[in-house]
């Protein structure tokens, strides 16, 4: 008998194992059983009276209810930088990033809040200095949309919105499904005069709704901001709604009451119908970076200046042996912020030249450079005027502009150096230009 | 076979489904059978303990925990044999059953991993894993099933209960 026993419940075993090979689908639902399943218990029970066998049966069902949880995470990690001047254009600005899941285990549509809540703190994020202040304009302008398919544009059936001078922006992002995702975005304009390190947070708050209204409580004594609890008393076989949210620990998570379109000071709180995250920009120093490059000399045409650094139309050409001048200039567009410690690092392609060094034969004692230079740097065409000092002798000469006229310096490469290497341009106050100029040789040698 | 082995047999027939072919002329035996579910609720009470307690099913979600009780009655005018009151319980489609919370006064407790076809101890159940044999978890548990030891006098009621969590 024992042997029997363990044959038929390996062979049981057996067939359960053949079964979910077979394909029986592992549960589909990854938020949970569906709303609206009937769970049924069945029992059976068997006894003897006198020997004589007998059965009896019971059963007991329920529907599952509607467990509503919506989850809003940002996706940034830190502040975002926002440039004074921006124009909020998507694709060609930074956004704030929120991805909004729906949790639950039914469909569920979803309306949400963006908050402007100037500069607040964003708990997580880089700290703040000492009072910090909001960049203008104030109220915040800009766009928000439910980018459907994240691709920072807004296509068409992406619903988007201006943001309101409220403060606080409405959008009605329709139904999510179990466990869809979509992300939210935010851009703003920023004003020219914006200082640096300046801040713009926004709250973005979604919430369970129904046919584009917000949830104003569940059937389970739970109310959401602004609404009331309608807590129902229910058979086994009806589906009712139930918050099931997770509140924020963060302070400025807060919650948006939909019923009365006002912001609320008080955190995200479990069972709400609702889920808040926070994000924001800071602005930041923007600088321009341009490279200009032209020959000065080859040893067919000769020189193209006339040692007073002034062209005497000759053409010279990209000639093995001819000499060219690379200018990096650095911009920097901005109204009023300054950028410190400001350094460039220029790989020289040792493929195309190499660095006229000191004890490389130098080929020609007129090799002269223009008085200036003038080519386009971040939108803006910019005129550098070049330090020509000791320029015809000392061809392995770095030429190091500051973006503060006073701190022009100098330095040289080392033997075969291949780089500009942490050239030093000091600090880049607003509407400043510095630069670094070299020479180079195209490669002559066999 | 042994006289208990007998018996054990029996009763894995009777649990086929065919004592179904057995019943008949007892007019005046039966046993009521009654199931009744209620929602599992933990709260933390002043002074910060977990306590649970027992609501009715009005909102039932995923994650929340379930009591099933069974209740069992003699309703009829005559003893029912010591030993042969069977209960067997398939665990409901979407529940996960709650390891060590099937209990039942005066009754052996078996589980299958296979539907029902067998029964055991937990420690025995095995189960077919990653392609090796293992030891049976309580997710894997199908069925439950109580043997009530005691005979069940005419008016006496007993009742087992288990926990699932629902998927």
């Amino acid at each position: 008998m024992n042997c029997l026993n363990r044959f038929s419940r390996l062979l049981g075993v057996g067939v359960v194992a053949a079964g979910l090979a077979g394909g029986v689908a592992p549960s589909a639902f990854a938020e949970g059983t569906d709303a609206g399943t009937a769970v049924t218990n069945n029992v059976t029970l068997s006894f003897d009276v006198n020997s004589v066998s007998q059965t009896a049966n019971a059963s007991v069902t329920f529907q599952v209810d509607r467990k509503l949880v919506l989850d809003v995470t940002t996706q940034n990690s830190d502040w975002v930088t926002a440039i004074p001047g921006q124009s909020a254009t998507p694709g060609s600005v930074n956004a704030l990033d929120y991805l909004v899941t729906n949790q639950s285990n039914d469909s569920v549509d979803v309306v949400i809040a963006l908050v402007d809540q100037a500069a607040a703190a964003v708990t997580g994020f880089t700290a703040q200095g000492a009072s910090p202040t909001a960049f203008n304009p104030t109220p915040a302008t800009g766009t928000v949309w439910n980018d459907l398919n994240d691709n920072d544009a807004i296509d068409g059936g992406e619903q988007s919105a201006a943001l309101d001078p409220s403060g606080v922006t409405e959008l009605n992002i329709g139904s999510l499904t179990e466990n869809q995702t979509t992300n939210i975005k935010v851009i703003v304009d920023v004003a020219a005069a914006a200082g640096g390190d300046e801040y713009r947070s926004f709250t973005v708050v979604a919430a369970v709704a129904n046919a584009g209204t917000a949830l104003v409580g569940d059937d389970s004594g739970n109310a959401a901001p602004g609404g009331s609890s309608t807590d129902v008393a229910n058979g086994l076989n009806s589906v009712e709604i139930v918050f099931a949210d997770a509140g924020s620990a963060n302070s400025e998570d807060i919650q948006y009451d939909f019923v009365g379109s006002s912001a609320l000071g008080t955190p995200d709180a479990d069972f709400d119908g609702q889920s808040s995250d926070t994000s924001g920009f800071i602005s930041i120093v923007a600088l321009s970076v341009a490279k200009h490059v032209e020959v000065l000399y080859d040893p067919i045409t000769g020189n193209a200046y006339d040692g007073t650094g002034t062209a005497n139309g000759a053409n010279p050409k990209s000639l093995p042996g001819a000499v060219l001048l690379y200018v990096v200039g650095v911009a920097n567009n901005t109204a009023s912020l300054s950028g410190q410690n400001v350094a460039i690092d220029d790989d020289i392609p040792d493929s195309a030249g190499e660095v006229l060094v000191g004890d490389q034969a130098n080929p020609t004692t007129a090799v002269d450079v223009p008085a200036s230079v003038t080519f386009d740097v971040g939108g803006t065409a910019t005129t550098f005027t070049l330090d020509r000092t000791n320029i015809i002798t000392d061809l392995d000469t770095i030429w190091v502009h500051g973006c503060q006229a006073a701190n022009a310096s100098a330095q040289a490469f080392g033997a075969g150096d291949p780089e500009v290497d942490d050239a030093p341009l000091g600090t880049c106050a607003g509407g400043e230009q510095g630069y670094v100029a070299y020479l180079v040789t195209i490669n002559d040698a066999p | 076979m042994t006289v208990k082995e007998i018996r054990m047999f029996r009763r894995f027939v009777q649990v086929l489904g065919l004592a179904l072919l057995l019943v008949g002329g007892a007019a005046h035996a039966g046993v009521e059978l009654a199931t009744s579910v209620k929602k599992v609720v933990a709260v933390l009470d002043e002074n910060g303990q977990v306590t649970r307690r027992l609501e009715a099913v009005e909102s039932v979600v995923p994650e929340d925990v379930l009591l099933y009780t069974i209740t069992f009655t003699n309703a009829g005018d005559e003893t029912v044999d010591a030993g042969s009151i069977v209960i067997t319980n398939p665990l409901p489609a979407e529940t996960v059953y709650l390891e060590g919370t099937a209990a039942g006064s005066g009754t052996e407790i078996t589980f299958s991993v296979d539907g029902g076809e067998t029964f055991g101890k937990p420690e025995t159940l095995e189960v077919q894993r990653d392609g090796t044999t293992q030891a049976a978890q309580a997710a894997d548990y199908t069925t439950i099933r109580w043997i009530f030891e005691p005979a069940l006098d005419p008016g006496q009621s007993g009742d087992v209960t288990f926990n699932v969590r629902l998927k």
